[in-house]
């Protein structure tokens, strides 16, 4: 089994510890909460769904059998549960090219009147991109998981993760208005 | 990428620190989670404070066992006198209106306890009463 720092927790928790199960979602839900929303940009939506992920999780405990750390086990359920969650609703279509980007909703960031026009224009580029793209980028950008890492997660090559994260980021940039060069950090 | 990353960011955390999000965060652990119930052989129970008060107790319902306190009834008073008190002065003043000084009620009582007087005075509207009890053999 991995190193995992939350395994005694797990462990009491597949025991029927509630005090375990409290504790592993109280330091989680923060987490699957930022995922949530990093896909599906709405905040009651990603509500539902961090709540129907953590009892989910409580419901199938035993399902977890450590070939992951429960970390990576819980990314996986909370982008899969956020996914399904936008299909429900029907999204716009993903993009295929950066360039059918529409460069009239494109604004220079440093005019804009104030900060909730650029968190609304921001809302509104993301919704320009599909929801697997969403995933990959916030795994990246707030989670801060390696490229290998979100490719254990979500069960992807490596290559199709750094793809989405460019094409992700690209499209973003154009969006916002922001000159995009890049540079991995 | 930097200035991206940055909004980006800001983006999320602004949400993820929202007060509304919190308040349903603290609403749906609580209800869905609620506190496990002190379990006997926890903490609270092995705590050595609660293990140190258990005995204390057992001790003392073991002294009182064996020692019993004697639960001595007042019998009914057997005679209730009534004495003024002039004064306080060592040397009252025959002179002085008894009327004027604050009575004392002095009352003797039997008691299985032994000798019992009960002194009561007003003082305007205020009463006070002590009771003196003389254990036997004291």
């Amino acid at each position: 089994m991995r190193d995992d720092p939350d395994l005694g927790l797990v462990q009491q928790a597949q025991s029927g510890n509630q005090a375990a199960f409290s504790a592993l979602f109280r330091k989680y839900y923060n987490m699957v909460y930022a995922v949530a929303y990093g896909v599906l940009n709405r905040r009651e939506e990603s509500q539902d769904v961090t709540q129907d992920v953590l009892i989910k999780v409580h419901r199938d405990i035993q399902k977890f059998k450590g070939d992951s750390k429960f970390k990576t086990w819980l990314y996986r359920v909370t982008v899969n549960a956020s996914i399904d969650s936008v299909r429900r609703r029907k999204e716009a279509e993903p993009i295929e090219n950066v360039g059918d980007f529409l460069a009239s909703n494109t604004i220079d960031p440093r005019r804009a009147a104030s900060q909730a026009e650029l968190k609304e224009r921001m809302q509104e580029a993301l919704q320009k991109i599909s929801a697997e793209h969403r995933a990959v980028l916030v795994l990246r950008e707030w989670e801060n998981l390696s490229y290998e890492e979100i490719a254990d997660t979500l069960q992807l090559e490596a290559g199709t993760v750094m793809s989405r994260i460019f094409y992700a980021r690209k499209a973003l940039a154009k969006a916002l208005g922001i000159e995009y060069h890049e540079v991995e950090s | 990428m930097n200035e991206l990353n940055n909004l980006y960011k800001n983006w999320i955390k602004d949400e993820v620190s929202s007060p509304d999000v919190e308040a349903a965060k603290e609403a749906f652990l609580k209800q869905k989670f609620p506190p496990a119930p002190v379990p006997a052989s926890g903490p609270f129970w092995g705590a050595p404070s609660f293990r140190f008060a258990l005995v204390g107790c057992m001790a003392l319902l073991l002294v009182l066992k064996i020692n019993p306190i004697d639960h001595a009834t007042v019998s009914d008073p057997a005679q209730i006198t009534t004495a003024v008190l002039v004064s306080e002065n060592p040397t009252p003043d025959p002179a002085a209106d008894a009327s004027e000084q604050p009575q004392t009620q002095i009352k003797k009582l039997g008691s299985q306890m032994g000798p019992t007087v009960a002194y009561q005075k007003n003082f305007s509207d205020v009463q006070i009463t002590v009771v003196w009890v003389f254990p036997k053999g004291a």
